[in-house]
């Protein structure tokens, strides 16, 4: 899946989008890609997916390039859960890791920020601010 | 769809909880307001954004038949043009339908947010927080094209992120609904009435119809002609936030001669303040 060097890290960024919603994970596909973002995106649906997925790759990926855009409200493991167990683990706390909710509610972000995270997006209910928002956040990412 | 998450201080409460039903109730409602205004936003964010995408598609289908549009039957390519110019329309009404129930759903969210804001009351000076958005607000139209005098005024026990938006609303009405070609004239004063503060908020007004009045602190009511923009929640958040501090809230209005609000806040026991 990716192009890895020659002490087996992968090379560009990894982009791991986990979102249940398969509609929104498909608005932030297109718009991530309208931003011009660089790289692979990996989707998964729940979060246990993401926490395997992040454990069967970190011997090999380079924390630093992963990325992992991270909706709250997931079956199996929601949000919090995972942002808590990456942001809790040295093998895997440098991943960068983007909330992205549809709460605009302060409480719930400020709770993602002490869990550690590196971003809290509200995802805008009106379409032009969303997809700005994302188009933005392809940039920021491609300037990571 | 995944099973809504509220916060678990939302949560209704327990049968084993100490809670008398009244109080049950108002849990479950609270509950119930949240679940709706919080967790519909995803479907809302669903179709707002396909709705787009979709005007964007037809714009591309458009570019590409219009280079082929020569060379079809030209009875055929009037369907086509007479197809595509509808589309525009109809995603019109469905956005502007999404868009109106989200603006539903955000005031009551507003609504079900004052319900269950963590209150830290202390001595307030309530002719100071008018002070300070009749400077906020001195830009405003509404503002602007008003007089308005305030009383000094005793302290009360409240909540200043509540008190704030309380007085930023009964002032903001009081100033608003004036009477065609006439300057807003808005006199707020206070006193010390059955252990609490009452402070009374008077404007010379165009007035509410009687028998509107037992409605005006409902969600979404608007009393009389509709030529101010509002969303006629003022009111309804004021009355919670008076309900949350134990108070009470009420008005007496005559037509084309003004309203009078009062908003009554119990001052707190000595058990309270210890």
């Amino acid at each position: 899946m990716y192009d890895y060097n020659e002490t087996g890290q992968i090379m560009e960024k990894a982009i791991i989008l986990a979102e249940d919603n398969m509609g929104h994970a498909r608005l932030i596909e297109k718009n991530l890609k309208r931003g011009g973002l660089e790289g692979n995106v990996t989707h998964f649906t729940d979060g246990r997916q993401v926490m395997d997925f992040l454990g069967s790759e970190k011997k090999a990926a380079n924390p630093h390039t992963m990325v992992v855009l991270l909706d709250l409200n997931m079956p199996v493991m929601n949000g919090f859960q995972v942002l808590q167990s990456v942001k809790s683990d040295p093998a895997m706390q440098s991943i960068h890791v983007v909330v992205m909710t549809t709460t605009d509610d302060p409480n719930e972000l400020q709770r993602c920020y002490d869990l550690g995270c590196d971003l809290a997006l509200t995802k805008p209910v009106e379409y032009t601010s969303f997809a700005k928002t994302i188009q933005k956040l392809a940039q920021d990412l491609n300037a990571m | 769809m995944t099973i809504p998450q509220a916060p678990d201080a939302l949560r209704p409460a327990d049968a084993n909880t100490q809670l008398n039903e009244p109080e049950r109730l108002d849990a479950e409602m609270r509950y119930l307001l949240y679940i709706l205004s919080h967790d519909l936003r995803g479907p809302f964010i669903t179709l707002r954004g396909f709705v787009d995408e979709l005007r964007m598609i037809a714009d591309d289908i458009r570019t590409s038949l219009d280079a082929v549009m020569p060379t079809l039957e030209p009875s055929r390519a009037q369907d086509i043009t007479l197809a595509l110019d509808e589309l525009p329309e109809v995603m019109g009404f469905i956005g502007g339908a999404v868009d109106g129930l989200d603006s539903y759903m955000q005031r009551l969210l507003k609504l079900s947010r004052l319900s269950r804001m963590a209150h830290v009351p202390r001595w307030l000076a309530p002719d100071k927080v008018l002070a300070e958005i009749i400077a906020e607000k001195a830009g405003d139209t509404v503002f602007k094209q008003a007089v308005i005098d305030t009383e000094a005024m005793q302290d009360v026990w409240a909540d200043e992120e509540a008190l704030h938006l309380l007085m930023e609303v009964v002032l903001t009405n009081a100033c608003q609904y004036h009477q065609p070609e006439q300057v807003a004239r808005v006199h707020v004063s206070a006193s010390t009435e059955d252990g609490g503060v009452l402070i009374h908020v008077k404007d010379n007004g165009r007035g509410i119809n009687e028998a509107d009045l037992p409605r005006i602190f409902e969600p979404f009511f608007r009393a009389g002609r509709q030529d101010t923009p509002g969303e006629g929640m003022g009111l309804t958040y004021a009355r919670q936030i008076v309900r949350t501090h134990g108070g009470k809230l009420w008005c007496e209005s005559q037509m084309d001669e003004g309203t009078s609000l009062f908003i009554w806040l119990p001052l707190p026991s000595d058990d309270a303040l210890s």
